[in-house]
């Protein structure tokens, strides 16, 4: 399944970022605004203005999910039984995360619905977070 | 034991430096296959580099 060489694993997570910051520009404020007027007791919204064209947030979740795409397609630099562990463990522990954090989500408030190239977004970006301290705290780097 | 580098051990036996350094620092036990291929590697029995954890 991993057809492409491991020079791509970068490629695709430069794409990745590149689409994440351009999408978070916008969307990004527009959530946090939406969420601070929801919870403000003060009777003046706030108003969301967007700094880059609609266009822009819409074509940052495709590039976002392509750069995820070939990150997931490359070859990894090394391949052994240690590396694999660390993957898996990072990966499970990510999927605990996401599972107690839609169910505080869901009991803040019922009816809220997340955007598919958010969360798989966050997920990964949360993923190399977990992977890179996990590195350092079993190899003491 | 043989003046290797970890560099040296993990290509002899084909695994990653970071393999060998979780290994030696007993942060990751390694798979039947592994632990066979350092036993060669250092010409021991798998039992003089591996012991079970006495609460084990």
């Amino acid at each position: 399944m991993k057809l492409l060489p491991h020079v791509f694993k970068w490629i695709g997570i430069t794409i990745f970022f590149i689409g994440f910051v351009f999408g978070a520009i916008d969307d990004g404020r527009k959530g946090f605004l939406e969420g601070y007027n929801e919870t403000s007791h003060d009777p003046v919204k706030t108003e969301f203005k967007r700094i880059l064209p609609e266009k822009v947030s819409q074509i940052a979740d495709y590039v976002l999910l392509f750069g995820l795409l070939i990150y997931v397609l490359s070859k990894n630099k090394r391949d052994d039984e240690f590396t694999r562990q660390m993957r898996y463990e990072a990966a499970y522990i990510v999927f605990v995360i996401t599972i107690i954090f839609i169910l505080i989500l869901f009991m803040i408030d019922p009816n809220l619905r997340l955007e598919p190239s958010t969360f798989i977004g966050a997920q990964l970006v949360l993923y190399l977070i977990i992977r890179h301290f996990r590195k350092i705290s079993i190899l003491d780097w | 034991m043989r003046d290797k580098t970890q560099e040296e051990l993990a290509k002899s036996i084909g695994v990653s430096r970071q393999t060998i350094h979780a290994i030696e620092r007993n942060k990751f036990v390694p798979s039947v296959q592994t632990a066979l291929k350092l036993a060669d590697y250092f010409n021991v029995k798998v039992e003089e580099l591996f012991q079970l954890e006495e609460n084990k």
